[in-house]
């Protein structure tokens, strides 16, 4: 292991062992994740009771068990609506309140005379905290497939997991560079906390986090398609729902990277220009 | 050979002006006047190998910002400094992995952690050896007596235990120059000891180059033979400690305890009467005279031979004062 390696593997076990600290914290935010569930359980319920259906044009297709509202039937919505809501508290940040306070209050100063790269300690650190919540999370995500199984005879295929692994790997880092770049404005504005939940609150919804992207109608959703924010929620969650074949998964992965890439490199100009008008301006 | 080089170092800070009030607040949305804060204004000086230089002045006199400049976490508005070779804001690795800034009120540690957390960070921060790094941490945790704390989440530990882990977290990677900015505020006497005394051992054993600054004088008295005194961004005083008060007039305080009262007009007679305790029915009368130096041989005799002395001693200015005096610009230059 090189001596670089190993400062950002001490971050990431210092991530670790953070979210291990807070794991109440974190189960509590998973007790958080029941009642959009169970509120939107019974929303779609009603709306695929027979006879129930609205007819908005394209949406309803069907009838019974056979009815499909926005692509989806009922067994289907449901996995999507559990599986989506526990990947959007997986993939949750909070770092971005952290990097805002360093910036504000002049916590900053700290990284910056050490000879550590703030982004690669970051980054190491939600990694390891989010290791440790992937093991609680898999525990919750197995039982909610048990749970739907027997109910809705919703199933997943070994594929379809390792797919999702994949997937969710990238909507860690997607997510991480989204709330990286948006956590940078804190260089030019003071107050941002407000931001980061109006943020967060859009991101998620264009995210497919809340309902499939299908619901917003073909207008929206071909726009919300273009852009990176489906790759954290709504793609990993379609993976482990069976609604990707390969070459869509493969197609997907690259997409996702490729936005990673970019935002990847947005980051660094902003924090470029940021850092320099930190060390300049002082704290 | 000189480890911190700096030359007209200036640093200045914009800032808005807001009226007040509401009318104050709505014009400030259309208009705001920028001003300008000379926080350091064109300060030279430079330290030898292994130094101890106590970096003082009052509040808002700039010596925070001088130690953020030469530890490249601010960048200056003009001059320049060297640090082992390095100029600071450029902030090349082998520059960071070579000094170390303490700042009391600010911490390094990560509250919800044991503080061997992050030690253990930066052993891998500063890719320390972990021999080297157990040795250091052994000795450390012996010097401040906190060995049985490391395993204590930061948050629980008091003021004082804190600190002497910030300390030891800054020194694990033993850097050669080591900026301490009020290293020992708010800490108990007991703490402040055992800080001055690693202080002591660290630049006595390894040679380590320090920049204090304190509010505390005993951490200065004890640790600094050189002071440094900044003043409204400008250096009022550099120079050996002894000579802070030597480089202001040459006085002695005189300290008279009287066996019985005295009238305070008869003491004012004398002039520079400073101070008049007791008298009046009290048993104990003191009186304290500010005499110049030359003139203390004349006035003691005077006194003795005219007033009821029981006692009476020659002290030094006390140093807080002479450095009150630089302060307000009394002083010069060494």
């Amino acid at each position: 292991m090189t001596d670089a390696a190993g400062k950002y593997l001490g971050s990431f076990s210092l991530g670790l062992r953070a979210a291990l600290e807070y794991r109440a914290n974190f189960f509590f935010s998973l007790l958080g994740a029941v009642a959009p569930v169970i509120i939107q359980t019974a929303l779609w319920t009603c709306l695929y009771a027979p006879g129930a259906q609205m007819n908005a044009s394209g949406a309803v297709a069907g009838s019974g068990d056979s009815l499909r509202l926005f692509g989806f039937s009922y067994a289907q919505m449901l996995g999507y609506v559990v599986v989506a809501n526990i990947v959007s508290r997986l993939v949750r940040t909070g770092f971005e309140y952290d990097l805002n306070d360093d910036i504000r209050s002049g916590g900053l100063d700290r990284y910056l005379a050490k000879p550590i790269d703030y982004f690669g300690f970051r980054m190491a650190q939600f990694a390891g905290s989010k290791a440790a919540e992937t093991v609680f999370m898999g525990a919750a995500l197995a039982l909610a497939i048990v749970v739907l199984s027997a109910a809705t005879g919703f199933s997943v295929g070994i594929a379809a997991i390792l797919g999702f692994a994949a997937a969710l790997v990238l909507a860690f880092v997607l997510n991480f560079l989204v709330f990286w770049c948006v956590g940078l404005l804190g260089f030019w504005l003071t107050e941002i906390g407000f931001l980061f939940e109006a943020v967060r609150i859009v991101i998620i919804t264009a995210s497919g986090g809340i309902f499939p992207l299908s619901v917003f109608g073909s207008g929206p959703e071909a726009v919300l398609e273009k852009l990176p924010f489906r790759f954290t929620i709504q793609f990993p969650t379609d993976v482990l729902c069976g609604r990707v074949d390969g070459a869509q998964l493969a197609s997907g992965l690259a997409l996702g990277a490729a936005w990673s890439l970019g935002l990847f490199a947005l980051g660094r100009a902003v924090w470029a220009v940021g850092i320099r008008r930190f060390v300049a301006v002082g704290s | 050979m000189d480890i911190i080089e700096v030359k007209e170092l200036t640093r200045h800070f914009s800032y808005y002006e807001k009226a007040e009030g509401l009318s104050g607040s709505l014009r400030n949305l259309i208009r705001r006047k920028k001003l300008v804060r000379e926080a350091v204004r064109g300060v030279s000086f430079s330290i030898g190998e292994g130094g101890i230089v106590g970096f003082l002045g009052p509040n808002g006199a700039g010596k925070t910002t001088t130690l953020k400049m030469l530890s490249g976490i601010m960048h200056p508005t003009s001059g320049e400094a060297r640090v082992l070779g390095h100029v600071p804001w450029l902030r090349k690795k082998d520059f960071r992995m070579r000094i170390s800034i303490v700042m009391g009120q600010r911490s390094q540690l990560w509250p919800d952690l044991p503080a061997s957390e992050s030690f253990r960070l930066n052993k891998a921060i500063y890719e320390i050896d972990t021999k080297d790094y157990e040795r250091t941490l052994g000795e450390l945790i012996e010097l401040f007596g906190v060995k049985e704390l490391l395993k204590v989440q930061v948050r629980r530990l008091s003021l004082g235990e804190r600190m002497k882990m910030e300390i030891t977290a800054a020194l694990l990677h033993r850097p050669e120059v080591l900026f301490l900015d009020e290293p020992t505020i708010g800490l108990d006497l007991l703490s402040q000891r055992a800080i001055r005394d690693l202080i002591r051992t660290l630049n006595e054993g390894q040679g380590t180059t320090v920049m204090l600054t304190s509010h505390y004088l005993a951490d200065i008295e004890e640790l600094c033979e050189r002071v440094i005194l900044i003043n409204r961004g400008l250096i009022v005083y550099d120079g050996a400690l002894s000579g802070v008060n030597a480089a202001l007039a040459e006085r002695k305080v005189v300290r008279l305890v009287f066996s019985e009262p005295v009238a305070r007009a008869a003491l004012e007679s004398y002039g520079g009467l400073r101070d008049l305790e007791g008298g009046a029915g009290l048993q104990r009368m003191e009186a304290i005279f500010d005499v110049d130096r030359a003139r203390v041989r004349d006035f003691s005799r005077g006194v003795l031979g005219d007033l009821p002395v029981a006692d009476l001693t020659i002290e030094e200015v006390p140093l807080e004062e002479g450095i009150a005096r630089l302060y307000r610009g009394e002083g010069g230059h060494d």
